[in-house]
Parts: structure tokens; sequence; C-alpha cells
């Protein structure tokens, strides 16, 4: 499902000129503008050039033998996507009043989808970031590497992250456990 | 008569005038006489004798020159020629004894000489320089006797009695005699010695054992002599000036190669046991009718007529075997390293005098004659016109259309014609700029640029072969070299010009790239090009700032003549488009995504069948209801009809009496009729749809694999590089091996194709170094003298087969057992059968081999190999028959787009089973025969036994089974040669699916190959059972690690690195291909900033780099390598089309180890970089 209302984002799809080929960009922008969904307590942002979609009405197919948090696959227009559960993934308590939404960062076969808390939103007028997100105490290690700006906005930490560079540390290890 | 016999007469006349002149000069006045009486006579003589003195008198010079520095024989010799009957000099007896006295009267003359103490002083000083190059060329036995000269002349107290004198100055002519092999100068050498007035100490005794020494220290060094060092280097040196093309190369390396064969048979001749003297005779013979054969198909007749003429010698030494000493071997050694100077000089005026001199020596018992000796000359001398010429012609006058034609060559190398293709548009807009920026008043640093990079696009064309882009740039590249040499020449006229083939350039790669035709005007353009190259070669035209037109030029000429051969038609060449791998690779998803629609649409037809069929049973039973309704009605009807008042008047039998049941009953009968009619029409339209589909099917199923077929590469493209790579594992390993490739035809996919690469090259290495066995242990095995090696490419179904074979000793049991012993992987004394034993060579970092080799056995075995092939989803398996050969055969699975798979459901999980290794499907059950023992542990059937496990215990599923419950299917699985049988459920369905990669993000999972969208729009997974059961196997534990990521696989560590430097993309990759066949690993950089950067982060076993490239060329890297204290050991190749010693000498003041000119031949460069490796390894570069 596309979102539809202003405050969930109109343009979650990415600008038209955007290749399928290119990587996923870093978390960082210039515009000041960008797109936060969340996990647990962990908020994410990411650039709004990037292609993302709330999926909805999607099975997941399950695959045997592999890591807990690979959920299993999904079959977007033709392209298979792997689902991660950061949740379990990051050791984060789900939240069971929150409804849970699949979320799909990137195009074609650079596509990974998650398990979201909410619908995404967009967020203007980030404060700078702090100074350092390494010396930030909570942030799970696995995040800790990739992790590139950390913003507060209305009281709660937003994460500038690697998405690239994260998904492909986490293909890695989806052998058997 | 032909005009090189005249050319050569008349030189040799001139050279008598010369001579005769300079004994003038030097007041000897009879010696003037003799010349001038020789020439005279020559002059008189017809030009058919004249030549065949000619051997003789080539000798003249030499023989003048000793007669000057006092010679007694010089007078002898010279009078000999005088007395030849050929030559009628109009002599009678007296008139030449008169001349002979003059002669030795002017000899004795000491008023003539020059002085004596002078002479002595530098005779002693030479004596000693001798004895240093003697040492040098480790002939100690001769270094012994120059100092023993030196040390006896060191003690004479007064001026040299004249005799002595006279032979000390030959001293150094026999010293190059003995290096040379000629057979007296030990004698000569010798004779010096004993001398009366030397008192050199030395007894008899002594005197026999420095000739001893003499005499064997010559045969061993000759022997030693091997060709791929000093010879190869030899060659090299000649023809680094004027360089050749490769294919004359590679025919003298041929030459030079036999030569050293020859040598080997020679130097295995033992003189004291005369079984050997006629075993070697007659290898010898037989084994130089072959050097006759490969010389002429080589062009090298006079070589060819040398050698039958010295098979000769060697039948006269068979019929008398007694008479074959040691002088007649060091004989036969002589003649073969002046068969070697010969092939290392062809191409020089000269060449093949020494060799046809030594052939006229007495000491053979058949020499040459002078007839023959004239004949085998002009064939000498015809070969170093035709072939040297033919290669290295001067510049060309006219331009031809073939100059310009840019047809691709059939061999061209694919990947490096991408790469060209890739990097010409930039560079040849680079040019067009630089030549733009001269045109409109630019400095020395646009010409630079436009010769660097016309330097380059050059040795990318020649690389890949486009003639018409490398003659172009070639010529313009001579031209900006002599203007940046004189800019004064960069008037107008010769920018317009530059600007004029900038375009012609532009337009030539535009054509090659495939958008537009080729230039009209290249041809015209080349012809103004080329005037101007040798117009600017010609000083008295330099300035002479003019264009030249075509209209009083060559081109013109050309145009009118008709003989001229049209410009070639580019129609064997199709037109190309260069399309993004990426496009095409969203052409095949989008086809793969039709596929998967097209099945989808044929699931709903299936269904939509499937109810229609219950409709129309639903409808049969509905008109049968009718009917019976309608019965019952009728029945009723007619029950009543007595009872019921009818019409007045009217009999019941005369009018029927309907109501509504009648009607509504009525009613059905015929809406159920209707609905059988529909149900028919849609049946027949569902039919027709069912046919859409199937065509739709068929459609998608071409389109895709016409999108597969652009992927599609002959395995031809490959072959080159696996026979060089072979050349050179036979030229390192020096065994004889020939290889050959079936299914060169057949059309792969490029990327699995370049996936077996590596592989096979290993394979080839491995089946030479490993597999085939040295000439005489073959001949000993009753097998042929060369090895044989076949690859077979062989397309079955989905997979190709690749299978190597060779006939070489084959698998070692005992050494791979011992070998597994001692890894501890079996007990000692266990049984082992030969099948487990194969399997452990395939084991990570298993090798039978204690030492590593150049070769193979560097790191990466036959483990990397079955790795590399399992990676692609494919098996290796090894036959082996002890010392018959090994096979290996590799089943490598094509990237199709459909794979057949079975369904099944297991817990929560639907899977997709690949029929990869699926042997057999067996159900289950009263009368299947099948039966299940041990547990659960294996399964009979009949009389054969398998390991049995079931789908859940590999994919680690805890199942929630009733002890009673059976599994109803087994699939027998196949996995490095054992099958096991793997239990489960139930198949639900056996379809063609897709499969798809799990995305970008996950690799690889092992026993999964990807995953396939089934009719539905779900997912799932693909298993691969063999790599499942192998996953899950303990001892292989490590592979399933291993296979993970490429970036895993075993890797060939601890092979030396090569650093290579190139601004050309294509010239880079050419060497980089070339290194890494040799088994090398590659890193490279673009120019000499990014190398230093590299060298920065680490340090290569050694540099190769080009000259000329931006920002920091080659001899600045050099130099910038020099001054770095952890890098200035670093051994540097400087690798350039440049062939001035300015260049050379700036890049040996830098520091370079090779300074090697284009083209370079790759045994060479690659044994240069062995042995600088080799040296700085052992600390002996400074």
């Amino acid at each position: 499902m596309q979102a539809d209302s202003p405050d969930t984002v109109g343009a979650l799809t990415a600008s038209s000129n955007e290749q399928s080929a290119l990587p996923i960009p870093t978390g960082q922008t210039d515009a000041g503008m960008m797109l936060g969904f969340r996990v647990g307590d962990l908020g994410f942002l990411l650039p709004i050039s990037l292609h993302c979609e709330v999926l909805d009405q999607l099975s997941v197919n399950p695959i045997p033998n592999v890591e807990p948090w690979f959920n299993g696959l999904l079959n977007i227009r033709g392209n298979i996507v792997p689902v991660i559960d950061l949740h379990m993934l990051l050791d984060i308590p789900v939240n069971t009043h929150t409804k849970r939404y699949l979320f799909a960062i990137g195009r074609g076969e650079k596509t990974m989808a998650l398990w979201i808390d909410g619908y995404p939103h967009m967020l203007n007028g980030l404060e700078k970031p702090l100074p350092s997100p390494h010396s930030l105490p909570a942030l799970p290690d696995r995040l800790r590497h990739h992790a590139v700006d950390t913003y507060v906005h209305n009281g709660q930490i937003w994460l500038s992250l690697q998405f690239d560079l994260f998904f492909k540390s986490l293909g890695r290890q989806d052998r058997p456990s | 008569m032909t005009e090189m016999p005249e050319q050569l007469s008349a030189e040799i006349m001139l050279s008598i005038g010369q001579l005769a002149d300079r004994a003038a000069a030097d007041g000897y006045y009879g010696l003037q006489d003799a010349c001038l009486l020789i020439a005279e006579a020559l002059g008189e003589l017809p030009e058919a004798m004249a030549l065949g003195l000619s051997p003789m008198l080539a000798h003249l010079p030499q023989w003048v020159d000793d007669y000057c520095n006092g010679s007694g024989p010089a007078v002898h010799n010279i009078m000999d020629i005088l007395r030849q009957p050929d030559l009628s000099a109009g002599l009678d007896d007296n008139d030449y004894a008169l001349l002979e006295n003059q002669l030795t009267e002017e000899l004795g003359d000491p008023g003539s000489k020059q002085d004596e103490a002078t002479a002595d002083q530098s005779s002693h000083e030479t004596i000693a320089q001798l004895a240093d190059r003697a040492a040098d060329s480790g002939y100690y036995g001769l270094q012994d006797a120059c100092l023993l000269i030196a040390e006896a002349l060191g003690e004479l107290p007064e001026a040299l009695v004249p005799e002595l004198s006279r032979a000390l100055a030959h001293l150094p002519q026999w010293v190059d005699d003995y290096c040379n092999g000629s057979g007296p100068a030990v004698h000569n050498i010798m004779d010096i010695l004993r001398q009366p007035d030397l008192s050199t100490g030395l007894d008899d005794n002594d005197y026999a054992l420095l000739e001893n020494q003499l005499k064997e220290e010559r045969v061993g060094l000759a022997v030693q002599d091997g060709p791929t060092t000093q010879d190869i280097q030899n060659i090299n040196d000649a023809i680094a000036t004027p360089p050749l093309s490769k294919a004359v190369l590679e025919l003298v390396e041929l030459l030079v190669m036999e030569a050293s064969l020859i040598d080997q048979l020679l130097a295995a001749i033992a003189i004291e046991q005369p079984a050997s003297v006629t075993d070697g005779l007659e290898q010898l013979s037989d084994e130089l009718e072959r050097y006759i054969n490969a010389s002429q198909m080589a062009g090298f007749e006079g070589l060819a007529l040398i050698c039958g003429h010295v098979n000769a010698n060697i039948r006269l030494f068979r019929e008398d075997i007694s008479a074959f000493n040691v002088d007649r071997l060091v004989l036969l050694q002589a003649w073969l390293k002046h068969v070697r100077d010969y092939l290392a000089h062809f191409c020089e005026t000269d060449a093949g005098l020494y060799l046809l001199t030594q052939l006229g020596s007495e000491d053979w018992p058949l020499p040459v004659s002078v007839d023959n000796a004239a004949t085998i000359l002009a064939h000498l001398k015809a070969t170093g016109a035709v072939v040297c010429d033919q290669e290295q012609e001067p510049r060309k006058q006219l331009a031809s259309a073939e100059d310009v034609a840019l047809t691709l060559p059939d061999d061209v190398n694919p990947e490096l014609l991408d790469i060209l293709l890739h990097e010409l548009p930039v560079q040849i807009q680079q040019f067009s700029a630089a030549i733009q920026g001269l045109h409109d008043g630019g400095g020395l640093a646009d010409l630079e640029i436009a010769q660097r990079v016309a330097h380059t696009v050059k040795g990318a064309a020649n690389t890949v072969g486009i003639k018409g882009i490398a003659e172009l740039t070639h010529y313009l590249e001579d031209i900006l070299v002599a203007c940046t040499q004189d800019t004064t020449l960069l008037g107008n006229g010769l920018a317009h010009v530059l600007a004029e083939a900038a375009d012609c350039l532009e337009a030539m790669v535009e054509s090659v790239t495939g958008s537009t035709p080729p230039p009209d005007d290249a041809q015209a353009v080349l012809q103004t090009v080329l005037d101007w190259a040798n117009r600017i070669e010609q000083p008295e035209q330099r300035q002479i700032n003019v264009i030249p037109t075509r209209q009083h030029d060559g081109w013109a000429a050309d145009q009118a003549q008709p003989a001229v051969a049209p410009v070639a038609p580019e129609k064997n060449q199709p037109v190309m488009v260069r399309v993004a791998a990426e496009q095409m690779d969203d052409l095949f998803r989008l086809a793969g995504e039709n596929i998967i629609l097209n099945s989808q649409a044929n699931e709903r037809l299936r269904r939509m069948k499937n109810q229609f069929q219950a409709m129309e049973l639903q409808f049969a039973m509905l008109r049968q209801l009718g009917d019976e309704l309608e019965q019952l009605i009728d029945l009723k009807d007619l029950s009543g009809r007595t009872q019921s008042d009818g019409l007045p008047g009217l009999d019941t039998l005369e009018m029927d009496q309907y109501n509504e049941l009648h009607t509504a009953s009525r009613r059905m009968v015929e809406a159920a009729f209707d609905a059988r009619e529909m149900a028919l029409d849609a049946d027949k339209d569902l039919a027709a749809m069912n046919q859409l589909l199937e065509d739709q099917q068929s459609l998608i199923t071409e389109t895709q694999e016409s999108i597969m077929k652009t992927r599609l590469v002959p395995v031809a493209s490959i072959a080159q590089r696996l026979q060089r790579s072979m050349r050179q594992t036979c030229r390192l390993t020096c065994k004889h091996c020939a290889l050959s490739i079936s299914g060169e035809h057949l059309l792969i996919d490029g990327d699995t194709l370049n996936a077996l690469m590596d592989p096979l090259m290993h394979l080839l290495r491995n089946a030479v170094d490993h597999g085939i066995e040295t000439a005489q242990e073959r001949l000993a095995a009753g097998k042929p003298q060369h090895g044989q090696v076949t690859v077979d490419f062989v397309q079955i179904g989905n997979h190709i087969l690749v299978r190597v074979h060779d006939d070489g000793r084959g698998l070692d049991f005992a050494a791979i057992r011992a070998a597994a012993e001692r890894r501890g992987a079996i007990a000692p004394g266990s049984e082992v059968s030969e099948d487990e034993l194969k399997r452990y060579i395939l084991r990570p970092n298993f090798s039978t081999r204690t030492q590593t080799t150049q070769t193979s056995g560097r790191g990466v075995g036959m483990d990397a190999v079955h790795a590399q092939v399992l990676a692609r989803g494919g098996t290796l398996t090894l036959q082996s028959v002890q010392g018959q050969g090994l096979v290996v055969e590799m089943h490598i699975p094509l990237p199709l787009s459909r794979e057949h798979a079975l369904l099944t459901t297991i817990g929560p999980y639907r899977l997709a089973i690949s029929s990869k290794g699926i042997m057999q499907i067996l159900f289950a059950g009263a009368n299947s025969g099948i039966d299940i023992t041990d547990n659960g542990q294996h399964l009979q059937l009949g009389d054969d036994s398998y390991p049995a496990t079931t789908l859940g215990k590999l994919l680690n599923i805890r199942e929630h089974r009733k002890p009673s419950q059976q599994y109803r299917v087994a699939l027998l699985v196949q996995n490095d040669g054992q099958t096991t049988a793997v239990m489960l459920d139930a198949v639900t369905d056996s379809l063609d699916i897709v499969v798809k990669p799990l995305g970008h993000y996950i690799k690889k999972i092992p026993g999964i190959l990807g995953a396939a969208i089934m009719g539905d729009g779900s997912v799932a997974p693909v298993l691969d059972m063999p790599e499942l059961l192998r996953a899950t196997d303990k001892d292989l534990a490590g592979y399933a690690a291993d296979m993970v990521d490429a970036g895993d696989l075993p890797t060939a560590t601890g092979l030396p690195t090569v650093l290579v430097v190139d601004d050309s993309l294509s010239q880079r990759r050419a060497l980089e291909q070339l290194l890494q066949d040799a088994g090398f690993q590659v890193t490279t950089a673009r120019d000499g900033v990014e190398a230093a950067e590299q060298l920065a982060a680490f340090r290569p076993d050694i540099v190769l780099t080009d000259l000329e490239m931006p920002r920091m060329n080659g001899i600045e890297l050099t130099s910038h390598i020099r001054t770095r204290e952890n890098l200035n050991t670093l051994p540097v190749i400087i690798i350039t089309s440049r062939t001035t010693q300015t260049h050379r000498k700036m890049a040996e003041a830098a520091g370079a180890d090779f300074y090697l000119v284009k083209p370079v031949r790759e045994d060479d460069l690659l044994t240069k970089i062995q042995g600088l490796i080799e040296d700085a390894a052992a600390g002996l570069l400074p």
C-alpha cells in the first residue's frame, strides 16, 4: 500500500530519475529533509531521494535453515526481496500496541524489506547532528559500525545509517544457525 | 644473373680496393700489389665465379690485418687466394715466388713496425683483460693459460723476440675462437705456452693437464650455454632496435629452441662409449632432418642448406665412428653456436658468414665447396633481406585500402575489444581536443598530450588488431614526435592535416563502435599523413611547410591504378550496438517475469477448465433433472386428466391442457440446454485461450533465449589463451606437450566461460607439471615422446561438460595416501578405496607435493578448482588409471532461465527442489520394493543399499511425526560419486521454474540455489540437494563456509604479485591477463601517481610500467621507487614502444632493471620477471 496521507509522506516513491542500479546512498542529505521510521525505540532516517515503499497484503515466504531474524522472501513486482526483522536482530521488544508494516528500501534487486512500527514520517528542520554517534551508549554494535550521524528531533533520537553497507553486512551473516 | 650477387661482387671489389689503399698507406707495397692483383682478376671474372670465391675473400680483411700485425700464415693465406685456379691472376710461378718474397720481407722489416716496447706493454695488459674475460665466461682453464702467459711475459727481461710477439698478437683472436668453439684455438694457445722463449715453468704433465682442461671446459660450457637465457637475450638485443613481428619472433624462437635440442643431443654423446656415439649421431641426424624442415618452413632456406651439409658430414661420421673424436664434437658444437649467432643476427648484412666460413674448415670430413658456399650465401642473404625487409620495411609511401580497414580479426579477444571500445571514444576526444588546441596555436603541452594519446591508441589498436586505427595513429605519432623535437614544423599546413586526421580517427572510432559506416576519406587522410611523415624525415624537406597535395603525390597515383584493391568492404562485420550490461540484465529479468506471468495465467486457465468441467457436469445433471421433471409432470397430467373437466365439446385427446408447471418445466429444460450450449462455446474459447497462452509461452521463451544469446561467446575465444598457457608451462617445465581443444564452436554464456578460465588454466598447468612425464620417461613407458592434453567442451542439456584429459602418469594414489596420513586424515594402515583417496585431493589445501613449483603447486590446488566449480553450482569428478593419465570432468550448469523442479511442503515451508543431482524419485508403497532399514539410516532398493536421511534433517526442521508415519517419497541424490536417499512426505507438483537470485544483499545460502516465483505469486526457495548434502557432511563442512561468498574462495596466497602500471586500459588488461594466466597475482594502476599511492600501502614483488603516462611517467615512477627506502630494491621493468637510446638511457639512469621494447615476447617477459623476482628474493639486486 502506498502511503497517502500528507503526514505519512505522500511521495514515498523515489524521484523518477533515480537509477535502479545505484547503490543506496548514505544517510547524508543536503536538503535537511529526511524520512524517518521507527523500530521499537530506535528512529532511522532515510534521504528522501531514496526509493522506498510501505507494503501491504504481501505475505512473507519463510526460508528454512537461516537466522531467525531473516524472515523470508517477498515478491515485489517480480523482484525477490529478503525480509529482515530488526526487532529480532537488534533484540528490540515488539510493541504490541503499534501496527507493524513491511517497509521496502531500494529498488530492483537492491531492495531489502524491514518490519517497521507505524508509518514512516517526513522530518523537517532536523537540528545539527550530535557530535559522535559512536559515543552513544544504547546503540547496538551492528548499527554502530554503519551509523553516520545522530539527530535529536522532538526528544527522539534519529539515526542516519549507511543502509547499503548495513544490509551487505547482514547478507554475510545469513548462514545456518 | 640476379641483382644480389652483382651487389655482392661490387662490395667485395670495393672492399679489396680499400685494403690495397690501406696497405700502401702503411708502406706494405707488396701487400698492395697482392690486393690489386686480386681485385683486377676478380673484375675480369664472371659474376658466378666471383661469388664462388666470396667465402674465401671474406677472410681477406682479417688476413690483411694479420699481415699488418706481423703474423706469418697471413702471407701464405693471401698467396693462396692469388693461386686459386678460378682467379686467373695471370702470374707464373716466378711471379708468385717474387710476390711471396716481397710480402715476407716487408713483414720482417722492423722499420715499418710499431714500437715493440709499446706493443709489449699493450699486449701484456690485453692478456690480463683476456684472462678476466675468460673467467667471466666461466673458462677457468683459459684464464689460467692467459695468466700463465702474462706472468711469464712479465718475467721476460727485454723486448720480445719477433716470433713470440707475432704469436701474442694473435692471442685475442684465438681466445675469441676458443670462446666461439673453433677447433684449433686450443692448439694455438698451447703453442704460445710452449714457446721456448716464454719460461712458464710447466712440465709436460702440466701442459697436458692444461690442454685437457681447455678442451673439456669448452665442451662443458658449450653444453651449458642453453638457449633460454643468453641466446634469447641475444635475439632480443638484435631485434630490439628494429622490432619484428610476433610471427617472425616465434619462428626464430622455435629454431633457437630446436637448436637447443640438438645441443642436448650433442651433450649426451659420450665419446669414450661407441654405443653412445652411434645412437647420438643417429638421433642427431634425425633431428637435423626435422631442423631442415623447420628452417624451410620458417623461410630460412640458407640455414636449411647448411644443415643439409652438416647432416652429410654426420653421415660420414657415422660411417666411421672411430674417427669421431672430441675435436669433431667440439666442431659440431661450434657449428651450433654459429647457428645461434646467425639466428640472433639474421637481419644483418653479413649474418651467417661465420657459419659458412666454419663450414669451409678442413676439420670437416666434407667441407663446403666454393660453389655450394656461393649458393648458400645467396640464400642466407636472401633470408635476411626477405624476412627482415618484410618486417622492418621503411615507412611506406602509399596508403592502401587495407591500411585503413576497420575489420576485426577473427580471433579477436572479446574482453580486450570491449575495453578498447570503452576507452577509445574518450581517448579520441582527448586527441581531438589537443589537436584543436594545436590548431588554435597551442603549445608543447597539447603536442605532448596528442602524441601520448596517439601512442596509447596505437598500442591498444594493435593489441586488439584494428589495423586502420593502428596505422593512422602510428604515422600520426611519428609526426607528433618530430614536432615535439622541432616545433617550427607546426605550421598551419601540418596543423590542418592533423586536424583532418583527428576527424578521420573519430569517424573510424564511431564506425568501430557501430554507429556509422567507415569514413570514406580514410585512405586519403592516411596518405596525407604518410606524406607528411615521410617528408619530415628528410631534412632537406623539413622546412618546406607546404601541404603535400594529393594531386601530385602518391595517393592520386594510387587511386589511378586499377590494380589497387578497392576499400575493403566491411561485410563480415555486422553492425554492433553497445548496450550496458545492466540493461541486458533488466531485459533478461523482464523476460523471466513474462514467463512467470505466463505460467500464472496458465495456472488460472487450468483452474478455470476444471471449474468448467465441474459446471458441465452440473449442467448435465440439471438437464437430466429437467427431463425427469417434465416426465413426472406429463405422467401426473395423464393420470389427472380423467378426473378433470375438459373443455366443452372437445375430447381430452384433441386438446392438451397446460398449466404453469408445464411452462416452468419446459423453460427449465430449455435453459439447461442453452447453458450446455454456452458451456460448449466457453470451452471452445478456453481451448483457444490455451492455444494463445501456449503460443505466448513459446514466444516468451524464444525472447528470453534471444536475450541469453547476447551473452554467448564461442569457446574458441579462449582457445588461444589456453594454448598460450600450455606453451608457457611446457617451456617452464622443459616438457613437450600438445593441447587439442574440441567443441570450440560451442556458444557458452560469457560469465560461465570466464569463470571456467581459472580452473582450466590450473588444470592445464597441473596436467603438464604433475601429469605429463619427461620425454625419457614417456619413451621408457612405451608412450609417444610428446604428451597430449585434450580439453573437450560438450553441452549436455542445461549443463556444460568440460573434460580435461592428459596421457601422463595419472594420480599417484600412494602419494595421496601418504599425504593424507601425514595430515592425519586417515589412520596409517586403514583400508581406503581409490575413490575415497580421490576425494582427499579435492579437500582444501591438500597437496602431495612438499615443494611448490613455478607452474602449479603454488597454493592453488585441485581444492581451489573444486571450490570454483562448486561455486558455479557444478560438480567435478576425477578418473585416473595409474600410468595412463587423468581425466577431470567438470559439469557446470549454464545460467539458463528455466530449471526443472519438484515442489514439496514441510512444516511452514513451501520448497522447490531443483532436479540437479536427482537420479531417481521413488514412491513408497506396499509394492514399491523399498525398505527402510537401520532405524531409517539406510534405504534398501532391491540389492542396492543407500545411506538415507530426511529433508527435515537436512534443513534442520523439527518435524512432529507419529512413529508409524512413513515417508512416502525418496529422492536418490548423487553427490561426489555417492548416492544418498533423501526422504520426504510428498511431491506436490513437478514443473519448470525460473530460479532467481536472492537479491543483491544475500549472496548465497548453503544448499539454496535461489528462489522461484510460483504460479500464485508466492516465493519458494529452490533447494540444491547435492550442496545440501555436502553442507551437512562434517568432513566437508569447511567447504560450506568457503562457498558462502565467492570472495571467500580459497585463493592463491603466496603468489608473487605484479603491479602493472599503464594508462591504456586494454594494454593493462592484456598484461594482467597474461600474468594471471602465468600464475601471478596482479594489481593495476593507471599512472605513476596511482602506482605510487598503491606502493605506499603494499609492496608488490615487481613493477611493470609503461613509459609514457599522464601525471607521472614510467621514468619518474622508477625514480620515485628508487628513492624510497622500503622500495629501492623493488624490481622495475619498463615496457614501451620507444626505441631510442635516449629513452633507454633515461630509464637506466632512473634505475629500471629492464627496458623492453614492444612488441615484447611473452616468454621473454615472464622469464625476466621470474629472474628479477628470484634475484630480489636472493638479495642479488642492488
